[in-house]
């Protein structure tokens, strides 16, 4: 009886152990974003822009968003660099908005490896459309809450 | 696949309580004794799948038929490769705890065992990232993570069978579920793969060991 109970689970077990060493491919989002949330300067609400062009600076070839009417757009950080520059471009007024940050590498699981996570340190901007920019929380990772908020 | 395992878990319990139920009259007393020998899933696993080699020994000292005292030092190293990184850690790990019988102290069970174990682990070990690619919108980023030290912490909890095949000659297997209590590793050293726990994907972490054991008695037996 011992060997029956020895070896039973056994074989089970082995042909579990072996389909769950398999490793899962990633399913958790990788890409670290920065979100602006659009504001109205005269009411202080949140607000949509319409005709948005936005593009990292020397990148116009990339545009992030074209002609779109959005209320918040989520900004990719340059993980080689500890600053960053977008130009915005609403209804033929351009500014460009540079951002200083610091960023670390985190391990997000073993199946999706390696993301950068950033914090906040200054924002600087023209004024030709946008008002003011405050930063809201300084630390970007993959939980889409608000960084920064743009005034125009 | 989760859920299976702990189903499977279950189950192997269910074994032990199966010969809970069997009465007999001739109870005995258990010997001391102590045990010593090897897991061979880890030289198994890695003659299927070159990235992760495992040594692991088995030493226990048995109190009484109920109780056993044991540790499990062993040595392992990983590699891992995917599109995005490189990874590597090995090192050193020790389990010690206590096996507890759920066998009656009857003749024709005292040399065997089928009861649970708990254990504490700690695992030394090295790791590093050799190589980090990851994608972004300005442009591809390559970077590494050099060698580090980490130590961590965990708890373990299995279920098994052992049998003696030949006089003081036995063969078993467990299975089990660890969990991390503590990793000096954080952020870009967070461990991938914990010797002697395995990965830290998840909050519990299956495994299976298959064992070859000689016991040696000991002296005078030992009472309940």
């Amino acid at each position: 009886m011992m060997k029956n109970i020895f070896l039973s689970p056994l074989f089970l077990a082995l042909a579990i152990f072996n389909n769950s060493c398999t490793k899962e491919g990633c399913n958790e989002d990788t890409e670290v974003l920065m979100q602006a949330v659009f504001y109205s300067s005269e009411s202080g609400e949140e607000s949509s822009i319409d005709s948005l062009d936005i593009y990292g600076l020397n990148i116009s070839d990339s545009v992030i968003c074209s002609m779109s009417t959005l209320k918040n757009i989520d900004l990719p950080l340059n993980p080689s660099a500890s600053n960053c520059s977008f130009v915005i471009i609403n209804g033929g007024r351009a500014d460009t908005i540079e951002i200083y940050y610091e960023s670390s590498l985190k391990l997000l699981s073993s199946a999706c490896g390696y993301i950068y996570l950033h914090e906040l340190e200054e924002v600087l901007y023209t004024t030709n459309d946008i008002t003011n920019i405050l930063i809201t929380n300084k630390s970007v990772n993959p939980v889409n809450e608000e960084n920064i908020q743009i005034f125009f | 696949m989760r859920r299976i395992f702990r189903y499977s878990f279950s189950l192997s319990l269910l074994f032990c309580s199966v010969l809970l139920n069997a009465q007999e009259a001739d109870t005995v007393k258990a010997r001391k004794s102590i045990s010593a020998g090897f897991d061979i899933t880890g030289p198994v696993l890695y003659s299927l799948d070159n990235s992760k080699y495992s040594y692991e020994g088995h030493l226990s000292y048995r109190l009484n038929y109920k109780y056993y005292i044991v540790c499990e030092p062993g040595y392992s190293a990983y590699d891992y490769q995917q599109y995005n990184y490189e990874y590597h850690s090995e090192g050193w790990f020790l389990r010690i705890g206590t096996d507890i019988s759920m066998l009656q102290p009857v003749a024709s069970r005292i040399n065997h065992f089928a009861g649970i174990g708990l254990r504490y682990g700690l695992s030394v070990f090295e790791q590093e990232t050799p190589s980090v690619s990851i994608d972004s919108y300005w442009g591809k980023v390559y970077t590494s993570i050099p060698k580090n030290s980490v130590h961590a912490h965990f708890l373990e909890i299995q279920g098994g069978v052992k049998t003696e095949l030949t006089k003081n000659f036995l063969i078993g297997w467990s299975v089990k579920l660890r969990t991390l209590i503590y990793s000096s590793g954080r952020n870009e050293e967070k461990a991938v793969y914990i010797p002697g726990m395995g990965s830290t994907d998840a909050s519990f972490i299956p495994a299976i060991s298959y064992y070859i054991i000689y016991r040696i008695p000991l002296g005078s037996s030992s009472g309940e």
